[in-house]
């Protein structure tokens, strides 16, 4: 484990001794360079423009690039640099990184997005920010709302997609899910220690809100599994969730005991699809004391209706967006550390990272804002570039 | 009935008029002849197909004739065997490099285009900007504001004390 923890540490480094290196291959090159260029002159016949190749050879040259190596291949000339786009977000994409949203500049309509594992960060101009407020993400959304937080916004800043959903005159707490189930795609409100849901479909015209009779049902997390909606509550009582054709909420008889204190206003459970499997994370925390945090898995055994601790994760990790949504990813695309919770949130200037069989935690700061940059409420949570 | 890319043979025409003759089935890696042919398969009598490639020497077509003959020859195109002589065969100088580029754009050869790549690529790496810009003489043309956005946007990656060096 704590190999592990250097590892990282010196994956976040390499990039400042890398220079060094660099500094090397440059003298090699200004050898090379000029004799290329002597060629040019004896041999004056064609034009060599390497700033003009033509689209689809920058496109795969492009492909063939690490994340780092594109920021250079970027960095070159305006012509590079428009390939370079898209094929960053492509790259971020196909890596299923999880990137932290780290601040944003209202004037500049621009977002910051910020890779924990190569501690490289990426502005995204997102004009749609003009007159909206940043409210979080769901998946691989922004949510933006109006200033009256009465009209949710969703963009998902790697694909350009949006969705503009309807007015609903009372959004207080914009804790909002997207959830795409066979019969659509809702957007839904958690109303947390309220037992009041309001959903709205994707094109629907209106939003509908239902007031839950079971009693102290607040709703926590919601998550799609297997085509269905999930939510748990507040007290850790578990339900699915139709809302076609018309709303039900059926509660699930777990044979066990509700194990939490309803009490308990630190205690958040999410749920996640996980490898095929229905977990609930059992997270106790507090992110203004660093490195206080216990938790607790289960998966959700539905032979039995019971849920069953579990120790590992096999091989995944989870993003946990404190206060918000948790999601299982698979880290070895980009090299990550698996069977492990990497926790961002709001309120912490600084992301965690916990081990789950030795319960081990490291902290890894997040880089300060720019000056003309803001962080808010809603800024350092996960956003997930491949949902 | 076989396909007519098969069955004729193609004459390909470099712009300086040097001539290489191929087999139809070499032919056919170059999507650009497929198509080529396909329009043009009413005039197949005498089973051949005369190309012209407006912009590629003799010198360079003759490098993209080898490429293709090696590659369509299944019984010799194995594995580690056609990996390292790929690897030969990109070890030319950056200005031939640039016009087989050009070629396998021209010609849509998409394996021909895949093994550029990479070399350009492999150049690239561990490079920055002005390093990539000095290798093949290309000239930055950003405005300041542009620059200042690029500097902004590479803080974090090279931290702050190597912003001046990065482009």
């Amino acid at each position: 484990m704590e190999r592990n923890t250097v590892r990282m540490v010196e994956k976040l480094q390499t990039y400042r001794s890398k220079r060094a290196i660099d500094g090397v291959s440059l003298r090699l090159e200004k050898g090379k360079t000029s004799k290329t260029e002597n060629r040019n002159n004896n041999n004056g016949e064609h034009e060599v423009q390497w700033s003009e190749l033509p689209d689809p050879a920058l496109d795969v040259i492009s492909k063939k690039l690490s994340i780092v190596e594109l920021f250079s291949f970027g960095g070159v000339c305006n012509r590079w640099r428009s390939v370079y786009s898209t094929a960053k977000v492509d790259s971020m994409a196909a890596t299923q990184l999880p990137l932290l949203v780290h601040s944003f500049s209202l004037p500049r309509r621009t977002l910051r997005l910020y890779n924990t594992d190569s501690g490289i960060s990426f502005m995204k101009r997102l004009p749609l920010l003009h007159g909206r407020k940043f409210c979080g993400t769901t998946g691989s959304y922004l949510i933006l709302m109006n200033k009256s937080y009465t009209q949710p916004l969703l963009v998902n800043p790697f694909t350009g997609h949006k969705i503009l959903f309807p007015k609903c005159y009372w959004l207080l707490f914009p804790r909002l899910c997207l959830l795409s189930t066979p019969s659509g795609l809702f957007l839904v409100e958690m109303g947390h220690w309220r037992h009041i849901i309001k959903y709205c479909q994707s094109g629907g015209t209106s939003w509908f809100i239902h007031v839950e009779n079971v009693y102290r049902f607040g709703f926590m997390d919601a998550v799609v599994f297997k085509g269905k909606i999930y939510v748990v509550s507040s007290t850790g009582r578990f339900a699915t969730l139709d809302l076609v054709p018309e709303y039900k909420l059926t509660i699930i008889e777990t044979t066990d005991e509700d194990c939490i204190d309803p009490g308990n206003l630190d205690y958040l459970p999410y749920l996640v699809e996980s490898g095929g499997e229905l977990l609930v994370l059992h997270l106790f925390f507090d992110p203004g004391e660093v490195g206080l945090i216990c938790f607790e898995i289960y998966r959700f055994d539905f032979e039995r209706s019971k849920w069953i601790e579990v120790q590992s994760l096999g091989g995944r990790a989870l993003f946990v967006t404190y206060g918000g949504s948790a999601v299982s990813v698979d880290p070895t695309p980009w090299g990550g550390q698996g069977d492990c919770l990497y926790i961002a949130g709001p309120m912490m200037d600084y992301w965690s990272l916990l081990t789950l069989d030795g319960k081990t935690i490291f902290n890894f700061p997040v880089p300060p804002r720019d000056q003309d940059f803001s962080r808010t409420n809603s800024t350092h949570v996960w956003i997930h570039p491949s949902l | 009935m076989a396909s007519p890319s098969h069955t004729r043979t193609v004459t390909l025409k470099s712009c300086d008029d040097v001539e290489f003759v191929l087999d139809g089935s070499v032919a056919t890696l170059s999507q650009t002849l497929v198509s080529a042919m396909a329009e043009d398969s009413s005039s197949s009598d005498d089973g051949t197909f005369t190309w012209c490639v407006s912009n590629i020497t003799g010198e360079v077509l003759a490098k993209v004739v080898e490429f293709c003959n090696k590659h369509a020859d299944i019984s010799s195109s194995r594995g580690e065997d056609l990996k390292e002589w790929d690897k030969a065969f990109i070890s030319v100088e950056l200005d031939l490099l640039y016009d087989l580029i050009l070629a396998a754009d021209n010609l849509n050869i998409e394996s021909l285009l895949d093994l550029t790549a990479q070399r350009v690529a492999d150049e690239i790496k561990g490079k920055m900007p002005h390093e990539i810009r000095m290798l093949f003489n290309i000239e930055k043309d950003f405005t300041d504001e542009e620059e200042r956005e690029i500097r902004r946007e590479h803080a974090w990656a090279y931290g702050g004390e190597s912003l001046k060096s990065f482009l």
